[in-house]
C-alpha cells in the first residue's frame, strides 16, 4: 500500500468527515445536523471514490 | 395530542389499490426471474450469473440489499418514536458504510474468477481452508434468520395498516412469491429484480420524505414538535425525557442512550455494509468496470443512501402532527408512521405506491439473504464436507432450501413480532458488521490474516452477540448498556483478528501468490 502524502490527506478528510457528524449532533442539533450527515457523508464517499480510482485502481 | 389531520384508517379502496401496486411489483420481479430461468443452467449460473453485471445494476442492487425494511419502513418508527436521537440508527451516516464497501467489495470479483460462489467460498479460497467456509457459513445463516424477521414484520404491518386485513395470509403470498423467484432465477434473477426494487423505493421514499416536511407545516415546524417532545412508552405512557436531543436518556440499552452508544452505531454503520453478506456478495457477478462506471455504482449509492433519511423525516412529520398517539396501539405503534403518513398525503393511490416500496425493499433484502442461507448449506456445508456432491444436486439442494429460509422467520415474525424494527435489526448487524467486515473485507486485503484470526473472530463475535443488552446482557452489567456491548463486540472482533492473526502461521506464500498478485 502506498501511503503517499495525498493518500494520507485523503485519510484525514474522512477522519474529520467522520468526528464532525457527532460533533455537529452535539452542537447545533436539529435538521442541520441530520443533513449535514447526508453531506458530510457524501464527502466521505467522494474522497473513498478519489483514493480509489486515483491511488488505488485495481484494473485486473 | 393530536392535530387537526386525522390518523387515516383502511379503507375497501387502498385495500385493492395497494394489493395491485404490490402484486404488480412482485409479478414484475417474478417475471425477470422467469427470464433469467432460461440462461440459468449450472449452479455456477444460478450463484454468480455470468459475470456480466454491469455499474448501474450493480449499484441499485447493493442498495437494496442495504436497504431493507429497516430503511424504507421502521425509520419512520425510529424518528417517531425516539425524535432526532433516533438518527443514529435511522442511519445518518449510513453512506460511508456503503461506499466503504463498494471500495473494499470490488476485489469480490477476484475471487469470484478464482471459483469462489459464495461468501464464505471467498473465505476458504483466502484461508485455504474448510472449516472457515463451514463456520462462516453457518453464522451467516443464524444472524441473517434474525435479520430477516424485520423484512417480515415490516410488510406484515403496511399490509395490516393499508388494508385492514390479517397479516399472516399477505405474509405467505409474499413468501410464496419472493421463493419461487430466487428458486427459478438464482443470482441474475435476483440481482435485477433487487436494481429493479432499489430503483423503486429511492424514488418514492425521496418523494414522500420531501412532501411529508411540508404536508407537517415544514421544517421549523416539525422541528419544533420535536423539541418540545418527550419519549413516550409504547402502551402511551408519557415520561420526561426530552427527545429533542441527538441523545436521550431513555435506557442504557437503546442505542442513543449516550455518546458511546452513538459511538457505537456510527461504527456499526460503518462495518456493517461490507460484513452483510448479501452486500459484499452483489460483487461476485460484477464485470470489470471502468473508473468512469465505478463512479456510477459510488452516484447510485450516494443517492439511495439519502433515501433512509427521508422516510426518517416521515417519522418526524407524523410526530409533529399526531402527537405521541401512535405510540398507543400496538403491536405496530411507531412503525405506523410511514404508511400512515403515506395514506394522508396521497390516500388510497399514495398508501398503494408507499405500500410497493416497503414491499420492495423488504422482498429484496429478504431476497438477498435467503440466497446467501440457501447456498450457505448446499454449497458451504454440504459440497464442502462431501465434494463429490454434482452441480446439479447442489442447485436443486439450493432450490429447495430456498422455502425453510423463506418460512423460519415468517413463523418467528407472526408469533413474536419485535416492538421497534430497526431497534431489534440492530442487534444482527452489530454481530455481521464485527465478523465479517474483517473476516471477509479486510482478509482481502491483509496478506498477513490467517484462518485462526479468522475462526477466533467468528468464534468471539458470536459469543459476545448472546450478551445482548435484551438477552444475556440485561443480567451481566455493563453489557446492559448497547454501547458497551456493541463496541465489545465491534472493536473486540478487530483485536482479536489482528492478534490471533499475528501469533498464528501465516497461509503459505505460494497460495497467497494467486489471491495478491504483484503489480507490474
Amino acid at each position: 500500500m502506498r501511503l503517499n502524502a495525498r493518500v494520507l490527506a485523503g485519510v484525514a478528510v474522512l477522519a474529520i468527515c467522520f468526528a464532525a457528524v457527532p460533533l455537529l449532533a452535539a452542537t447545533i442539533g436539529g435538521w442541520y445536523a441530520y443533513w449535514g450527515a447526508v453531506l458530510l457523508s457524501g464527502a466521505w464517499a467522494a474522497v473513498l471514490l478519489w483514493l480509489r480510482t486515483a491511488e488505488f485502481w485495481e484494473g485486473d | 395530542m393530536s392535530g387537526s389531520i386525522p390518523i387515516p384508517t383502511p379503507t375497501p379502496e387502498s385495500a385493492i389499490a395497494v394489493s395491485a401496486a404490490v402484486g404488480l411489483m412482485l409479478a414484475v420481479s417474478a417475471g425477470i426471474g422467469v427470464y433469467f430461468y432460461r440462461r440459468c443452467k449450472s449452479f455456477d449460473d444460478w450463484a454468480v450469473g455470468h459475470g456480466d453485471v454491469g455499474p448501474l445494476v450493480t449499484g441499485l442492487a447493493l442498495t437494496a440489499t442495504w436497504l431493507s425494511g429497516w430503511a424504507i419502513f421502521g425509520n419512520a418508527g425510529l424518528g417517531y418514536t425516539y425524535g432526532w436521537s433516533g438518527s443514529w440508527l435511522i442511519g445518518a451516516m449510513n453512506l460511508m458504510g456503503l461506499s466503504l464497501c463498494v471500495v473494499l467489495g470490488y476485489r469480490m470479483r477476484r475471487y469470484a474468477a478464482l471459483g469462489a460462489r459464495t461468501v464464505p467460498e471467498v473465505a476458504k479460497l483466502r484461508f485455504d481452508s474448510r472449516l472457515v467456509q463451514g463456520l462462516a457459513g453457518l453464522a451467516m445463516i443464524i444472524l441473517l434468520i434474525v435479520y430477516s424477521v424485520g423484512q417480515y414484520k415490516a410488510m406484515a404491518s403496511v399490509w395490516k395498516l393499508t388494508t385492514g386485513t390479517d397479516w399472516l395470509a399477505s405474509l405467505l403470498i409474499t413468501a410464496i412469491l419472493c421463493a419461487a423467484y430466487i428458486m427459478i432465477g438464482g443470482y441474475a434473477g435476483t440481482q435485477f429484480s433487487l436494481a429493479l426494487q432499489g430503483g423503486i423505493f429511492m424514488v418514492i421514499g425521496w418523494a414522500f420524505g420531501i412532501a411529508s416536511i411540508f404536508w407537517a407545516g415544514g421544517p421549523a415546524k416539525v422541528a419544533e414538535a420535536i423539541s418540545a417532545a418527550n419519549f413516550v412508552k409504547p402502551g402511551g405512557t408519557e415520561t420526561s425525557v426530552s427527545i429533542g436531543g441527538y441523545t436521550a436518556p431513555i435506557a442504557p440499552s437503546y442505542a442513543g442512550y449516550d455518546w458511546l452508544g452513538v459511538t457505537a452505531a456510527m461504527v456499526m454503520f460503518l462495518l456493517m455494509a461490507t460484513g452483510f453478506p448479501q452486500n459484499i456478495a452483489r460483487f461476485l457477478g460484477t464485470r470489470k468496470v471502468t473508473k468512469k462506471e465505478y463512479g456510477v455504482i459510488m452516484l447510485v449509492v450516494a443517492l439511495n443512501c439519502v433515501t433512509p433519511l427521508m422516510v426518517g423525516a416521515m417519522g418526524y412529520a407524523a410526530r409533529a402532527v399526531w402527537g405521541a398517539d401512535l405510540m398507543q396501539s400496538g403491536p405496530i405503534y411507531g412503525d405506523a408512521a410511514a404508511s400512515l403518513v403515506s395514506m394522508a398525503i396521497g390516500g388510497s393511490a399514495g398508501a398503494a405506491v408507499f405500500s410497493m416500496a416497503v414491499f420492495a425493499a423488504a422482498v429484496s433484502t429478504l431476497a438477498g439473504m435467503v440466497m446467501i442461507m440457501a447456498t450457505n448449506v448446499s454449497r458451504d456445508l454440504v459440497q464442502n464436507w462431501s465434494p463429490k456432491v454434482s452441480p446439479r444436486v447442489q442447485l436443486m439442494l439450493s432450490r429447495l432450501l430456498v422455502i425453510p429460509f423463506v418460512l423460519i422467520p415468517l413463523w418467528w415474525t407472526y408469533t413474536s413480532p419485535p416492538p421497534v424494527l430497526s431497534e431489534f435489526m440492530s442487534g444482527s448487524a452489530v454481530a455481521q458488521a464485527g465478523i465479517f467486515f474483517f473476516v471477509i473485507g479486510v482478509s482481502m486485503y491483509w496478506r498477513r490474516a490467517t484462518k485462526w484470526g479468522a475462526i477466533a473472530t467468528i468464534a468471539y463475535g458470536m459469543a459476545v452477540a448472546l450478551l445482548h443488552p435484551n438477552v444475556y446482557g440485561k443480567l451481566l452489567p455493563p453489557f446492559n448498556h448497547w454501547g458497551v456491548w456493541a463496541l465489545t463486540l465491534m472493536l473486540g472482533c478487530a483485536v482479536v483478528y489482528v492478534a490471533v492473526s499475528l501469533v498464528t502461521k501465516p497461509v503459505p506464500e505460494e497460495r497467497l501468490s494467486r489471491l495478491f498478485p504483484k503489480k507490474v
